[in-house]
């Protein structure tokens, strides 16, 4: 080998990005606040806290914008009755964080006398969870609200814990905890630039590696100033990467991703689909989690597998409805589906022929909108208002015995064709598992042919879709865009488009690893950039 | 340890439309199969039981002079009619059940199953359910049966012994009144599905589900409860262990013949729940005849002999309790003496057995030894 190519080669392999060109600069978006989403609210308590802590309320539904809830996250706000919801959690948490089980762990000083107040010991119990919830640490003016009203609250009460828990509860009522805030302050390196402050920089990096708030280490690492330097924050990140608190990161994105919200309000029709139930619709999202983790992390795979994979894990509830054994009595089990068998990517997963259907039916315009829109990133237009929806909703009629009959015949209207023929051809292929997931070959005493073409691919059957979407560039260009989406909280800048680019290439040169893609957003300038709103240099100054 | 063997798709679908594969964990054969191509392939059925009713033929004049009696109605038909009418009357109600339910010395009948009574009704009935397990066609005493009278089936089958449908045929919470099914045995079957009962069947060495020369077949009770759909339906394919309790795994040998199951006579002893009391079958010189259907469903007929004991379960009851299910204990504990026809004992003469039949409907299930249902994910990511 060439001694110069050789060195060139060395090189590169030590170089974090490779050696094709190297991040282009970016104009960096506004700075940005994004509501807690349930389950990150969730991580919070039981990491700030205890895991046994109860929340005792429920959540506002996030708002999915442009397919992720996490950029929706930044566009919602909360409503009074939203606020009452979270109001009342944040009293029950307070209250058990200082009821007699907890206080020892929880509370960190005993007060000189527990009838009355004690300030030393509130002033400590306060400024340590406002430096965990607000992630960062508070100032004395957001310290000192708190344990006033601890203060009074334990004279009425004549119970210094039962006072300690209004001021925890004015903390987790604060905008501070339940709004991941983004501050920006003034660049060093340029003055007329802004730059997040090392605590934002650990939130955001803590959010979208863990869908947590920052752990310690982290935001000593903040305070120390270490992740402004690259090498502090590549240490930071190599050591969240490693941590077995990805998967809850991994987890979170592909619940987003793939819509898994819409779980919540699914429901089938119990006298066509009897197998299906809650338990089943849990352990579906569960099953793709799972293979997506499996894969993804611990394989360290090629994100496309998950299109083919015949790996998977399955409990005894959904050995029933996919009709194999499932030995373990409690436990999830891995499972292997032979090379013969339909049940190829998670494409043909219960999380995914059953949640894009009907009630009663199956869907191949659903899954294949599913499939543009969610796996390909690509919009589907609504359909017109006046569709005459007859022929494909009778699954009766005895001249359209299958999907195919009914979409072919639905299709002839030139409105409806438009749409159908980049919806409907990727669908057909899933119409072996009809609308709860279960596998048949066919539909009312009609052969099912699975057989269509997905951007001028041809294929057979599902598995051989999968296959497809695994080939297809739209699949790994939508996974970078919607995971650097996620990450930052917002859509892509129009600063941003050569770094887009760039992303892309990067994921490819890693064998599309998403966890080396994982590693590349939150190291890259751009996953940090901001540039400065009117007001924001002022709320930086406000809070230095 | 057996391998399970995964679904195999179309090609098995085929074979039989909806039948459960799954290798045993203890047959050899079975084993070899699954490791060796040279072997014949063999694979193994598994079924979960929905229902287990004694077999109960219901002819238009099977109980002519009435259906048996329970101890009030005994009673008061050996009562004058001026105390029967005092005695039915609501005050003296207390006074009734303290003599019906009792012994003249105040014992309670079921604790006195020879206490004098006339002979239960029993069926009259010349056509039953069942299978001819005496060995003789005509029902004479032999050195381990005693003489019995023999039904002809529904079909027309020559030489049926089901002395237990004699004992019962009259008796309303078996036979239950026109259109229901009797009250036991409502009871009984209604455990599979609240999850008191699972019954596993697991027919090993199957070379063609239609034509197997030699087959294993166990009948195992489950840990699991039975899974159950929306509609409150046990649901097929569910995967569903075996007790870990050797005394209720039974295994027979037998055949497959156009799609019909028949086994060798051999023991079966089953743990069922009773109104949330546990029992037991202990059937004796048992066979199984079932057809099993292109949709992976089974049904068919267990028949044998069932320990006497197992049948009059009046030992473990109160008069108070039988009779709001019908029963008078000593009528019915002697009825079942009267009529048991197998298993003699060779000191006393009695028969210890009565000839018996079930019926068995059954779905497809996935048949898993306990060793198997042990293991945890390894490989499964932590969560």
């Amino acid at each position: 080998m060439n001694t110069r190519f050789a060195a060139l080669a060395a090189l590169c392999a030590l170089s974090l990005t490779g050696c094709g060109p190297s991040e282009p600069k970016t104009t960096g978006a506004p700075v940005n606040a994004q509501r807690l989403s349930a389950a990150q609210y969730r991580q919070v308590i039981a990491d700030v806290f205890a895991p046994d802590i109860k929340l005792g309320g429920r959540f506002e539904p996030g708002a999915r914008k442009n397919g992720l809830l996490a950029v929706g996250a930044s566009a919602v706000s909360m409503s009074p009755s939203g606020f009452e919801q979270y109001d009342t959690m944040a009293r029950t948490i307070a209250g058990q964080v200082v009821d007699a089980k907890h206080r020892d762990a929880l509370v960190p000083c005993k007060p000189a006398d527990a009838k009355k107040q004690d300030q030393a010991c509130a002033t400590a119990t306060i400024t340590k969870y406002a430096r965990l919830l607000f992630r960062r640490p508070a100032t004395d003016k957001e310290i000192a609200g708190p344990v006033q009203l601890a203060g009074q609250a334990a004279d009425a009460k004549d119970d210094f814990y039962a006072g300690l828990s209004y001021g925890l509860a004015q903390l987790l009522d604060s905008p501070d905890f339940i709004f991941r805030k983004d501050i920006a302050e003034t660049d060093p390196s340029d003055k007329t630039k802004l730059r997040l402050t090392g605590y934002s920089k650990a939130a955001r990096l803590s959010f979208f590696l863990w869908n947590a708030a920052p752990d310690d280490e982290l935001l000593r690492a903040a305070q120390a100033g270490e992740l402004d330097s690259g090498s502090g924050l590549d240490k930071q990140v190599d050591r969240m990467l490693a941590s077995a608190k990805l998967e809850n990161g991994v987890r979170a994105f592909f619940t987003d991703f793939l819509d898994f919200d819409q779980f919540d309000s699914l429901a089938k029709d119990a006298a066509i689909y009897p197998v299906f139930g809650q338990k089943v619709a849990h352990d579906a999202q569960e099953q793709t989690l799972r293979t997506a983790v499996d894969l993804l992390v611990t394989q360290k795979a090629d994100y496309r597998d998950l299109f083919t994979t015949r790996k998977t894990f399955l409990t005894r509830n959904l050995g029933v409805v996919y009709q194999v054994p499932v030995a373990s009595e409690k436990e999830w089990e891995a499972h292997e589906f032979p090379a013969d068998d339909p049940h190829a990517g998670i494409l043909t997963q219960l999380s995914f022929t059953e949640l894009h259907s009907h009630p009663g039916r199956s869907s191949s315009t659903l899954r294949g909108k599913a499939v543009r829109e969610i796996l390909l990133c690509q919009v589907v237009p609504s359909p017109p208002a006046n569709v005459n929806f007859t022929v494909v909703q009778d699954t009766s009629n005895p001249n359209f015995k299958t999907a195919r009959d009914r979409l072919t015949a639905h299709r002839t209207e030139a409105t409806c064709a438009g749409c159908h023929k980049i919806m409907d051809p990727i669908g057909l292929g899933l119409e072996n598992f009809d609308g709860v997931g279960q596998f048949r070959t066919a539909e009312n005493g009609a052969n099912i042919d699975a057989s269509g073409e997905i951007d001028g691919i041809k294929f057979t059957d599902a598995a051989s879709l999968g296959k497809a979407i695994h080939d297809n560039p739209a699949t790994t260009a939508c996974l970078t865009n919607s995971l650097y989406r996620y990450a930052v909280g917002r859509d892509f800048d129009p600063g941003e488009r050569e770094f887009q680019t760039w992303l892309g290439k990067q994921f490819a040169e890693k064998n599309y690893r998403v966890t080396d893609l994982m590693k590349t957003i939150a190291t890259s300038d751009a996953f940090f950039a901001v540039r400065a709103p009117s007001g924001a240099v002022k709320e930086a100054a406000n809070n230095e | 340890m057996g391998a399970i063997v995964p679904r195999t798709g179309l090609a098995c679908a085929a074979l039989l439309a909806a039948s459960v594969f799954t290798a045993p964990a203890h047959a050899g054969s079975a084993n070899a199969a699954v490791t060796e191509t040279t072997a014949p392939k063999t694979r193994t059925l598994g079924f979960a039981v929905t229902s287990f009713p004694y077999a109960i033929y219901k002819g238009a004049n099977d109980c002519p002079d009435g259906m048996a009696m329970a101890a009030k109605e005994i009673y008061l038909a050996a009562s004058t009619p001026a105390e029967r009418s005092r005695l039915t009357k609501p005050e003296n109600l207390k006074e009734f059940e303290q003599k019906a339910y009792h012994t003249t010395d105040g014992k309670d009948l079921c604790q006195a199953p020879d206490y004098p009574r006339a002979a239960q009704r029993t069926t009259q009935s010349k056509i039953s359910y069942g299978m001819s397990v005496d060995g003789t066609d005509d029902g004479h005493a032999t050195d381990t049966t005693c003489a019995h009278e023999k039904f002809t089936g529904p079909n027309g089958e020559p030489a049926i012994d089901n002395q237990t449908y004699r004992v019962l045929g009259c008796s309303s919470n078996f036979r239950g009144f026109p259109g229901e099914e009797g009250y036991l045995e409502s009871l009984r079957n209604a455990a599979f599905k609240d999850g008191g009962t699972t019954i596993l069947i697991e027919v090993m060495g199957v070379t063609d589900p239609k034509n197997s020369d030699n087959v294993t077949v166990g009948v195992y009770n489950g840990t699991s409860p039975m899974m159950i759909d929306a509609n409150g339906h046990m649901l097929p394919y569910a995967s569903l262990t075996v007790t870990d309790d050797k005394k209720f795994q039974s295994t027979l040998h037998g055949k497959i013949e156009n799609g019909v199951l028949t086994t060798q006579p051999g023991d079966i002893a089953i743990e069922y729940d009773f109104g949330g009391y546990p029992s037991y079958f202990h059937f004796k010189a048992a066979r199984l005849k079932i057809q099993l259907n292109a949709d992976g469903s089974a049904k068919g007929m267990l028949a044998g002999y069932l320990a006497a004991s197992d049948v009059d379960l009046t030992s473990h009851a109160k008069q108070e309790s039988a009779e709001m299910i019908g029963y008078d204990c000593p009528t019915f504990s002697q009825a079942v003496r009267r009529y048991a026809d197998g298993f003699k004992d060779p000191k006393t003469g009695q028969c210890t057995a009565i000839s018996t039949a079930f019926n068995i409907d059954a779905i497809p299930a996935f048949v898993i030894h306990p060793e198997d249902s042990k293991k945890t994910a390894a490989a499964a990511p932590a969560h």
